[in-house]
């Protein structure tokens, strides 16, 4: 047989090649050699009756039990909640339509511990008794997440052909109906990315488990502190991040597969072009909606930011002013620990980007390889800070890269990558590969496809998930505390938990003004993505 | 089997298919194909879905593989040059057109990739735009256009950059019957003033033959007949070739197929063949009659012409004008 | 998940362990240098002979309390050519944990932060080599609670029961008095398995009344409607008063109340908390140098130096905690609201360690089911 003839397939291939080789190295290097470290430490010699005893024991079984299915929980109320507002921003056009759209990633960004105490402030104020239940655990993973359902769905749905739906409606279907059999099954790959990145942040949450749930409600991943840390049983901690482990790859292969399924539904995506409000019924669903918006996302936040201006007995900007000020605890000022997050935010965003656009053509582009890339890049989001951090000690010992202070924007990358991802990926699934290929026919090399074809068309999805890696950085806690570092790394989200770690007003303040400005910063962010997303001439 | 040479008429040979193979494991998509195409001809593949009719184009414009075969264009063997390099110009079925460029942007993008000027850019798109009717239309944004006006565009963006090759898949397919005439007149116009070589894919055969100097027919990956239109009209070598330009009349006699031309049956009060009338049509200035013959075990469909309308029901009688007869291939 | 049985799971441990080893455990040891800059071991064990470290630049590893003033060792380097890198992450237990697990390949020269809760593991992993520091004379003999000199104290702090001088009505003076009816629904505490307060909280409650009477103490404190919350913040600043709660009761430092007059807004004469003298347990934060360190004689004069008054005067308003080195002048704001107590209680490391997850799951059992 005469060889084939590779004609462009050749040049195509080759860049995937490289895409894939670099999104396999980050991952591999990342996550996967960091956790083989951290098991093969903590389970050399560890027999299988002591695994099967562990796994055995009724009170894992208990812990595992419950962090399922408030994981389960949080990410259908979160779903149940975000997806209408998803709808009304998507496609209604109303006076405070983009308040509400930058509002609602301030959350995402806020340390944990303020958080708590904004909810409990609201709680309190609405006479309800919350403290230490499974709800208020709930109501913090609906707030801090809801972000990811309006920006993940509410971008691509705004971009969606609405042709197919208003054709159902024509021919007779109800709304509902034409959303259930036109929209939805577009949509699906997409709420299903959203609510998996959910489920795997509340299935890992730390500090609302331990704040908001208190101290008798325990999750696999505070079980996996508590043994690492205060009880130094390694071996119990190994096979709980174990349990992790197996729970994020096999939840990440059938959504990964689902969605390949689904990927020819979303095909033919149009300008999105929102309405503007008609109707006393539209304006009452409207209204009902940007009110829910408000109420989840801005009473908590107004709750917070109440606090930060209290001086004294009266009002004031003075924490804010002091942020420069150094202060005793604090080895920076807060405003140079500010400084600090915000260049590792940015970093983070940059690296999170550049390889999460790579890896989506990997996956869009391979079968086998495309499906471990997009599994792998899954698990950070889905094992303990602990065990990556225990695992990024023991891996980078070899070439000592373990206090490099770019270990934690690159850490901050990796966890930012699954939304780079979930925003990408599906946008790239949409690209008809007939534009791809008529322009390779009038003449473009595969770089110029890519450059001229792809990036235009995935830019405003690159920026929905490079303004996710930005406010996943400037917020991290978990990661980062668990990364040694000198001085000149000290992060904002650090400076928080170290300022409330004494007594004082003026530390809480202070605290309080950090995160407020960390919130504010994300929406200017967000905003300013928005304003980029409205500006382009021809859009998505 | 050995390429037929097309209509060349003394030019030279622009597209040479020889024995191209496509194939995915063990599905053969295209078989042997062997085909040569003169400069400035108009070539049409047509066939059944399936047939490896797209195959064949995405061949040519290395979107896929050989496995085995040679294809050379101008001279030049297309071995192992890139899709990008191959100076074609295709028009795919539904635009296809980059949704962030506008029109005239789009006109521009394969102008661009080959290093024109600014000016000569905006000038030629203004041309190329004015010879497919869309002069005006530059700024406008794809989505704002039609489907024909799409159609438009997009084959403008494919001339643009004046190709060696032009190849159409199924350009007017998912237009309604109206435009689809007009634009295939449209289409013969700009073939015509242009002189592009040019490779026409559909499934419809009068648009084929409307279109066309040469007229090649695919079946499950193989050349099944190719030659001039009038050729294969009045000759077609198969019965499925014979069945899939439409003609009537493919009987069986004693286990092989026969093709009887509607020219060969003619009502006649002594014919040997008896038929019941069973629908009356008007077409072009005389009746077309679609009647059944009552055979021993089954009935065999019968179409004729005729200048008086028989009634439905009525049985005729017709004389077979058994030269025109002639078999056909399985 | 109950279908996933454990066979599968350990098959997994061995493959990621099987293809671990490849790249795991023959990587060279590569602590003591840094990235800043380039350090000769050649020349540097010759300047070890001498009294000069020229070039040796120190890894200080430590929890991320740990906070100095700027240019702390400006002096130090001046003086003995060494250059300090702090190296900090995590509380104190994840330091443990974390020397622990790279016990042999340290992650740098020096531990600062290991408290006496935690020691006995520290020793059980031999983590550090011994080191007798001259400055050791100024410490009380109390602090030095490892007789082989392995780690020396730098710092000690008090975990204590504080109380909002204006709602708490009489403070309790003892520890029992907390059981007592007029106190119901008023104290909030830590869990000690997620708060080194806490912990140190119920230490001090099995040393006072032994292990036959602290199970039914903390039996009346849940009577007494005892509030118990995962760590030091959301107790102070959640449920005691001064955060904005209602209990008047809540397990600190004895530093809180300088701290409170430190940082108050606006600024008071007066600490708006007291503490209950006769709950404090001791803490004491250790240093020590790692094990494998290739420069354990610099580690040395580090540790040393931070067992002098220049860094020790430092040290009450960085951390809030007290200096070991009692030569040392205390801020007037711990003399004057913090004293350290005087009988405080206290605990051997060994026992500690012996008792730990028996005392605490029995806590658990008790408190919070």
């Amino acid at each position: 047989m005469r060889q084939p003839d590779v004609g462009a397939a050749g040049g195509t291939r080759a860049l995937t090649a490289v895409f894939a080789a670099v999104a396999l190295s980050f991952l591999g290097a990342l996550v996967v050699w960091p956790l083989v470290s951290v098991f093969q430490r903590s389970l050399t010699g560890v027999g299988v009756e002591r695994i099967t005893e562990i796994l055995g024991r009724g009170s894992v079984r208990r812990v595992v039990w419950f962090t399922l299915w408030q994981a389960l929980a949080s990410a259908g109320i979160t779903l149940v909640i975000g997806l209408p507002i998803a709808h009304v921003l998507a496609r209604y056009r109303f006076a405070g339509r983009d308040l509400i759209r930058a509002l609602a990633v301030v959350p995402f960004v806020l340390p944990t511990v303020v958080v708590a105490a904004a909810l409990s402030a609201t709680f309190d104020r609405l006479r309800l008794d919350l403290d230490q239940t499974v709800a208020a655990i709930l109501a913090a993973h609906v707030f801090f997440n809801v972000a990811i359902v309006i920006r993940v769905v509410g971008g691509f749905w705004g971009s969606l052909d609405q042709r197919p739906t208003e054709a159902a409606r024509v021919l007779g279907a109800s709304p509902f109906e034409a959303f259930r059999t036109a929209t939805l099954p577009r949509l699906a790959p997409v709420i299903a990315g959203a609510g998996v990145l959910v489920f795997l942040f509340s299935f890992t949450s730390f500090g609302v488990i331990l704040i908001l749930g208190g101290p008798r409600r325990a999750t696999i991943e505070t079980e996996i502190y508590r043994n690492a840390i205060f009880r130094q049983e390694f071996d119990v901690a190994a096979v709980l991040a174990l349990l992790q482990l197996v729970v994020v790859s096999l939840l990440s292969f059938l959504v990964a597969r689902f969605q390949r399924r689904q990927a020819r539904h979303a095909r033919g995506r149009t300008r999105a072009i929102a309405k503007p409000v008609r109707g006393p019924m539209q304006r009452l669903h409207v209204l009902a909606i940007a009110g829910l918006a408000l109420a989840v996302i801005g009473v908590p936040v107004a709750a917070l930011v109440e606090a930060s201006l209290r001086v004294g007995g009266g009002y004031g900007v003075d924490h804010y002013r002091n942020l420069f000020e150094p202060i005793s605890l604090l080895p920076v000022t807060a405003g140079r620990a500010l400084l600090t997050s915000l260049y590792f935010a940015i970093g983070a965003a940059a690296v999170a980007t550049v390889v999460g656009v790579m890896a989506a053509f990997a996956i869009v582009r391979t079968g086998r390889l495309g499906h471990l890339i997009e599994t792998a890049a899954l698990i950070p989001l889905g094992v303990s800070a602990v065990t990556l951090g225990f695992g990024y000690l023991l891996a980078f010992t070899v070439l000592d890269l373990r206090r490099s202070p770019w270990i934690i924007p690159v850490a901050h990358a990796v966890v930012g990558l699954p939304f780079v991802l979930a925003a990408v990926v599906p946008a790239l699934r949409a690209i008809d590969p007939r534009l791809r290929q008529a322009a390779a026919v009038l003449g473009a090399s595969p770089i110029d496809v890519l450059r001229l074809v792809d990036w235009p068309l995935i830019r405003t999805a690159s920026l929905t998930g490079a303004g996710f890696a930005f406010a996943i950085s400037l917020g991290e806690f978990g990661a980062t505390s668990f990364l040694a570092r000198g001085d000149s790394a000290f992060t904002a989200p650090l400076a928080i938990f170290r300022l409330l770690s004494q007594p004082g007003d003026v530390l809480r303040g202070r605290a309080l003004a950090l995160s407020v400005v960390i919130g504010g910063i994300v929406a200017l962010v967000a905003a300013m993505l928005e304003r980029r997303r409205t500006d382009g001439a021809v859009l998505l | 089997m050995t390429a037929e040479p097309a209509e060349h008429e003394g030019r030279e040979t622009e597209l040479l298919l020889q024995g191209v193979t496509v194939s995915y494991g063990e599905k053969v998509a295209l078989s042997a194909v062997n085909l040569d195409v003169a400069a400035e001809a108009v070539v049409a593949v047509i066939g059944p879905s399936g047939c490896g009719k797209s195959t064949m184009l995405r061949a040519i414009a290395g979107l896929e593989p050989l496995t085995e075969g040679e294809i050379e264009l101008g001279g030049r063997s297309l071995r192992g040059v890139p899709t990008h390099q191959r100076d074609l110009g295709l028009m795919f079925q539904e635009h296809a057109l980059f949704p962030h460029r506008s029109v005239a942007g789009n006109v521009a993008f394969g102008l661009e990739r080959k290093g024109r000027t600014e000016s000569e850019i905006r000038e030629r798109v203004g041309e190329v735009l004015e010879l497919v009717g869309m002069d005006g239309f530059g700024s406008r944004s794809i989505e704002a256009l039609s489907g024909g006006e799409a159609q438009r565009v997009a084959l403008a963006r494919a001339l643009a950059p004046t190709p060696r090759l032009l190849m159409l898949d199924e350009p007017l397919g998912s237009l309604d019957r109206v435009l689809r005439q007009q634009l295939t007149g449209d289409l013969r116009e700009v073939f015509a003033r242009t002189g592009v070589t040019a490779i026409h894919v559909t499934h419809d055969q009068s648009e084929a033959f409307a279109l066309a100097d040469h007229v090649v027919i695919l079946r499950a990956g193989r050349i099944e007949q190719q030659g001039s239109p009038a050729d294969l009209w009045r000759h077609p070598t198969s019965r499925f070739v014979a069945e899939f330009l439409g003609h009537p009349n493919v009987w069986e006699v004693d286990g092989r197929h026969v093709l009887t031309p509607v020219t060969a049956l003619q009502p006649d009060p002594n014919g040997s063949i008896v038929v019941r009338v069973d629908r009356v049509e008007f077409q072009e200035g005389r009746f077309r009659i679609t009647g059944a013959e009552a055979l021993l075990v089954s009935e065999r469909v019968v179409v004729f012409d005729s200048d008086t309308a028989p009634a439905v029901g009525d049985h005729l009688r017709l004389a077979l004008d058994k030269s025109q007869v002639y078999p056909l291939a399985d | 998940m109950k279908t996933l049985n454990g066979s599968r799971f350990v098959a997994m441990g061995l493959a990621l362990a099987i293809s671990a080893s490849a790249c795991g455990s023959d990587a060279p040891t590569a602590s003591g240098t840094s990235d800043t800059t380039t350090t000769d071991s050649a020349s540097d064990s010759s300047g070890e002979g001498g009294a000069s470290f020229d070039g040796v630049n120190l890894t200080l590893v430590t929890h991320e309390s740990f906070v100095v003033s700027d240019g702390i060792f400006d002096q130090f380097t001046a003086d003995t050519g060494i250059t300090v890198e702090v190296l900090a992450a995590g509380d104190a237990g994840e330091v443990v944990s974390r020397a622990v697990l790279t016990a042999g390949q340290p992650e740098g020269d020096v531990m600062f932060g290991i408290d006496n809760t935690f020691l006995q593991r520290g020793l059980d992993a031999n983590l550090f080599v011994p080191h007798e520091s001259a400055l050791l004379a100024d410490v009380p003999d109390e602090l030095e609670l490892d007789p082989e000199y392995r780690v020396t104290p730098i710092d000690v702090s008090d975990v204590c029961v504080n109380y909002w001088i204006d709602s708490v009505g009489t403070p309790p003076q003892t520890l029992a008095d907390l059981a007592k009816p007029e106190y119901a629904s008023s104290f909030v505490t830590e869990n000690p398995e997620s708060s080194s307060p806490g912990f140190a909280f119920l230490l001090a409650t099995i040393a006072t009344f032994g292990e036959d009477g602290w199970e039914s103490f903390w039996q009346e404190m849940v009577d007494n409607d005892v509030a118990i919350t995962s760590g030091w913040t959301e107790a102070y600043y959640g449920e005691f008063i001064a955060g904005g709660g209602d209990r008047a009761l809540v397990t600190s430092y004895a530093s809180s109340p300088p701290a409170e007059v430190i940082f108050a807004d606006p600024p008071v004469d007066v600490a708006p908390t007291g503490v209950l003298a006769d709950s404090c347990f001791r803490q004491v934060e250790f240093a020590g140098i790692l094990d494998g360190t290739p420069h354990p004689e610099a580690a040395a004069a580090l540790i040393d130096f931070m067992l002098s008054p220049t860094f020790q005067a430092d040290v009450p308003l960085n951390m809030f905690v007290y200096p070991a080195n009692d030569t040392v002048e205390l801020p007037a704001e711990f003399l004057e609201f913090g004293p350290l107590s005087e009988s405080p209680i206290t605990m051997t490391p060994a026992e500690i360690e012996a008792g730990r997850l028996g005392w605490t799951e029995r806590w658990t059992e008790i408190v919070l089911s």
